[in-house]
């Protein structure tokens, strides 16, 4: 059953049409959600509060402007921006993707990503995350609907509401920012090993 | 080709989407620039690094929190049933002005005649300010004559500001 048909349902007074939703897109939305914010945590309670938004503002949404997920998305990124907001006015936390444990190492199902991608190591794939995070906003959304929820470009626009010409723009200018943002992060690390090696030629003296 | 050209047109070139001899250009600017070479690869390895980000399972009891936390709410209704009680809202302000006027709680007709006073007042107030303006025409350069009029009244409306209630009266003939 479409999305929209099972909205329609909901508002003639069925709200146990909205489990299929849910069932539907939640793998989607935590996907996008923890490619822009933090940690799994954070990524699954904004996609829980983006469910809820969506459930409680669902006769405001109008098939005839976008699709149900279009709006889900958007509903979902607006969690992540005022949970960033809030975030940043709070002193940072020092524990970085601590909660990257044992048990979230589940085996990669995602249907569209291409076989043969290799899988980035824990340690990159820490450093991917923590330098997405210092891209900025529509550049970080943009580049996380592709990779982490693997969209096409036309969805992106539509989702973002923004012309395509602008998605590719977005995305190139977020890939060269990581860029910039790892490799500080890579001579930053190199520096303090030097320093570490220096240190302890000292000691051996 | 120049180095910012060559950075314009990157992206398409990564995408795949510039015609041979345009992919061509870029190359043959690569392999004598050394600064977009290391762009280039930066760019490739950070596309590499993206493609292989792994992805998250949503946590277990996922959807009986969200149903749960959704029973909890009212059911959702169409938009529309707000519009309908604008419609509501609209007709019951009209019933209620047209009881008030028929119950000559509202007097339309003095209520009209007072703000047509009102507008008869700001017209004669403006027809002599007008009549000056002309007036100052005839004896100033034509191209000098807006300033000054506007230079007059500015001043003239800042030194007579004290006498604005007996002018009232002046304008307007007697008081309403
Ligand atoms: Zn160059």
């Amino acid at each position: 059953m479409p999305d929209e048909t099972l909205v329609a349902l909901i508002l003639q007074g069925d709200s146990g049409a909205f489990a299929p939703l849910v069932e539907r897109h939640k793998r989607g939305i935590v996907n996008f959600l923890y490619g822009t914010v933090r940690s799994t945590e954070d990524a699954n309670d904004l996609a829980q509060e983006t469910f809820i938004r969506a459930y409680s503002h669902l006769g405001t949404f109008n098939p005839q402007l976008a699709k149900f997920s279009t709006w889900l998305y958007q509903i979902a990124r607006n969690a992540a921006r005022t949970h960033l907001g809030k975030e940043r006015r709070r002193p940072q936390s020092e524990e970085l993707f601590e909660d990257e444990t044992l048990e979230q190492r589940l085996p990669d199902t995602r249907r569209e990503a291409s076989p043969d991608a290799m899988i980035l190591a824990d340690e990159e794939q820490r450093a991917v995350r923590a330098a997405l995070l210092s891209v900025p906003e529509r550049m970080r959304t943009a580049l996380s609907l592709r990779y982490y929820r693997h969209m096409e470009y036309q969805e992106i626009a539509d989702t973002m509401n923004v012309s395509l010409g602008n998605v590719k723009t977005l995305i190139h200018r977020g890939k060269a920012a990581l860029a910039r943002a790892l490799g500080r992060e890579r001579g930053a690390r190199e520096r303090s090993t030097t320093q570490e090696v220096g240190g302890r030629e000292l000691l051996c003296l | 080709m120049n180095c910012s050209a060559c950075e314009a047109r990157l992206a398409a070139y990564l995408d795949g989407e510039l015609s041979a001899r345009d992919a061509q250009a870029i190359e043959a600017h690569m392999n004598s620039c050394a600064s977009c070479r290391v762009l280039v690869n930066d760019l490739r390895a950070v596309e590499i690094k993206l493609q292989g980000l792994r992805g998250v399972e949503p946590r277990p009891g996922f959807d009986v929190a969200v149903m749960a936390a959704i029973a909890a709410l009212p059911v959702p209704k169409p938009a529309r049933l707000r519009l309908r009680w604008f419609v509501a809202y609209v007709a019951a302000a009209w019933a209620v002005l047209i009881t008030l006027t028929v119950a000559r709680v509202i007097d339309w007709q003095h209520a009209f005649a007072a703000v047509a006073i009102e507008l008869g007042k700001v017209a004669a107030a403006g027809s002599t300010v007008l009549g000056v303006g002309l007036r100052l025409h005839l004896t100033t350069f034509v191209g000098a004559g807006i300033g000054i009029e506007m230079l007059v009244l500015l001043v003239g409306a800042f030194a007579l500001r004290r006498f604005y209630p007996q002018m009232r009266g002046w304008f307007a003939g007697a008081p309403a």
